[in-house]
């Protein structure tokens, strides 16, 4: 099982965000850099406060390429996506955002508030510029609609486990493995489970059934509860060795 | 689903298939004889409807115009708000068979509107509101409490209606299938523009007639208020296809700097699950809006409003707070009629055109009452006293 770690960029300031993305790429396996925007819909209060805290400090989009070409250059084999909301990429314009994506070394863009419906635009540049791109599922999706969304998706599917936004949750609903099996039928690609996961049970109970997890807020709570970033970088790389089950 | 290049569904997965029940039920429901024949009802009997086409004689005499005044301030709950809300409700109640409600509101007035509309169909109601606005507004906010509504304040971004919309869709994806959302302007994702709209568009329709009726003919301006826009797509919509009416929608210049004028200085963006004109940063970061006028308080815009100041069919200009004071007093002292600080800007652009209006039959959509506005207005007194 993939363990794919959100972390916002910018937070608690720039530097630290680099540095504890760093400690996060030695363990997981993919990394979503996510790009601060000051109205994220889909996201619940931990990551709202990682952004605005982000934004507080001043917080400029043109940082997160650098920081994702840092990164990328310091761990060449793994995949780094950005994650952020449509507007950030409208405002700087879909050719130009994706364009300086790839030359930063990024594989894919996750955006939570662009449905495939919407974006046609956005997933023919991502073609030719090489990126991938992720598309939601939720537990409400119909099955028509997962086959258009799987044909749109070239990256993985992102699978919501639950309806809401993002944080961490107690229990994953019951009926997810059965949800992930019609998923995994229909679209035939790989599927990556995310909201609300948080620890080595959720991911245990998952195995078989999904390719990877997402996880986010977890890691930033870390970071909230802890005094220095080189203290949240060490809690956050033992969390996420015992996700993996390493430790 | 667009208006021109605005509008469409920026939203997360989740809310997709609701969305489209949602369009579903609407378009069952405009078909339904029934239900028009329940919104009629409640709008005649018991929010009060139609409102009256008022010619303002001494404004007119003074402004050298004929400016009549679409008196939904003489609603129930005190602005037009109530049109949408009675209309929401019933389609989520009757079609959709949801049994709660949320909204957002900035100054109260949408959130007293929805609170009322659930005491009277039995709905279960929450309602997001900024923290700021829930210490600005302490009276409507009591009031929706008073109704049954649960009152949520909100303390996230800038704690006032953009983030009190934030919250509210934040509930609607976590209880997406028990809950209808009901967005109190002509903003949001498809099909939420076009539903406000369509309850909206009562106060053009009424106009349309009453104006006929009274002047034998079509009026030259008609013009309204913009903050999210509902008001104005209300009464603008019966005159669209009259080319000769020319259409006018006043936005919140604020106090120079910050402003809450969207349309006329703001730029493409996508914002609350629609394409539209945005007060942003170059980042794309959305700035805080500022409006004397609470309801105007919106860094975003109807799609339709935007894609009509495209197209050249209505105008747009803006009026600074001080202006929309002078409106506000204009109106008071020369027609007995208090008017809400929103269409106070509406009546401040009137004044301040008088010239070239001359002469001129001009509809002012007159979409609330200020009692709500008096503490701003005496606070604004004092600083000025002293």
């Amino acid at each position: 099982m993939k363990i794919c770690a959100y972390f916002t960029c910018g937070f608690p300031d720039i530097e630290s965000s680099f540095k504890i993305m760093r400690e996060i790429l030695k363990v997981a396996d993919m990394l979503e850099i996510g790009i601060p925007f000051s109205d994220p819909i889909a996201d619940g209060p931990t990551i709202q406060f990682a952004s605005a805290k982000a934004l507080e400090m001043g917080f400029k989009v043109s940082q997160a390429f650098e920081v994702a070409e840092r990164l990328k250059s310091q761990f060449p084999q793994k995949k780094i996506l950005f994650m952020t909301y449509y507007n950030i990429i409208l405002r700087k314009g879909i050719e130009s955002f994706i364009r300086k994506s790839r030359d930063a070394g990024i594989w894919g863009i996750i955006v939570p508030d662009l449905t495939p419906e919407e974006s046609s635009d956005f997933c023919e540049i991502m073609r030719k510029n090489e990126l991938k791109t992720v598309f939601f599922v939720s537990p409400l999706t119909p099955e028509k609609r997962i086959k258009k969304i799987s044909s749109m998706t070239s990256g993985f599917i992102y699978y919501i486990s639950t309806t809401g936004v993002t944080g961490e949750r107690e229990k994953l609903p019951e009926e997810i493995k059965n949800k992930l099996k019609d998923v995994k039928k229909i679209a035939q690609k790989e599927i990556f489970v995310g909201f609300g996961i948080s620890k080595r049970e959720h991911i245990k109970e998952l195995e078989g059934f999904a390719d990877g997890v997402i996880v986010g807020s977890a890691l930033i709570r870390k970071v909230i509860e802890t005094k220095s970033s080189e203290e949240a970088e060490k809690k956050i790389t033992l969390f996420l060795e015992e996700l993996k089950g390493e430790k | 689903m667009y208006y021109g290049e605005y509008g469409g569904q920026f939203i997360p997965e989740t809310l997709f298939p609701v969305l489209q029940e949602l369009d579903r039920a609407f378009e069952k429901a405009k078909k339904s004889k029934n239900f028009a024949k329940k919104w009629r009802y409640y709008l005649e009997v018991y929010a009060g409807r139609p409102t009256p086409l008022f010619f303002a004689k001494n404004a007119s005499e003074k402004l050298g115009i004929k400016l009549y005044l679409k008196r939904e301030d003489l609603l129930h709950t005190g602005a037009h708000k109530i049109n949408n809300t009675i209309g929401q409700c019933l389609l989520a109640k009757e079609v959709l068979k949801k049994t709660r409600i949320i909204a957002e509101t900035g100054a109260g007035q949408h959130g007293v509107a929805t609170a009322t509309a659930c005491a009277l169909l039995n709905l279960k109601c929450t309602i997001y509101m900024g923290r700021k606005d829930v210490q600005r507004q302490k009276i409507n906010v009591l009031k929706m409490k008073l109704l049954g509504a649960e009152v949520v304040p909100v303390s996230s971004g800038t704690e006032t209606l953009k983030d009190a919309i934030n919250e509210a869709l934040r509930d609607w994806i976590t209880n997406p299938t028990s809950t209808h959302y009901v967005i109190g302007s002509v903003v949001g994702p498809y099909p939420f523009p076009k539903i406000v709209s369509f309850f909206q568009s009562i106060i053009g329709v009424e106009a349309k007639q009453q104006i006929l009726k009274l002047e034998g003919r079509l009026p030259d301006f008609v013009v309204a208020c913009v903050g999210g826009g509902s008001n104005a797509i209300g009464i603008f919509s019966a005159f669209l296809k009259e080319k000769k009416v020319k259409l006018v929608g006043v936005e919140a210049g604020g106090d120079g700097n910050l402003h809450s004028a969207s349309l006329t200085r703001g730029s493409l963006g996508v914002f609350h699950g629609m394409k539209t004109y945005l007060i942003q940063d170059e980042d794309g970061q959305v700035l805080p809006p500022h409006s004397i006028a609470p309801g105007l308080d919106y860094p975003a815009v109807g799609p339709e409003h935007a894609y009509l100041k495209d197209s050249g069919r209505a105008e747009y200009y803006s009026v600074q707070d001080e202006d929309a004071l002078e409106g506000f007093e204009f109106l008071s002292k020369f027609e007995g009629i208090i008017p809400a600080l929103e269409p106070a800007h509406a009546m401040a652009w009137i004044i301040k055109n008088s010239k070239e209006l001359k002469g001129k039959i001009v509809i002012l959509n007159l979409s609330g009452r200020g009692d709500k506005d008096m503490e701003i207005y005496s606070n604004r007194k004092g600083e000025h006293q002293a």
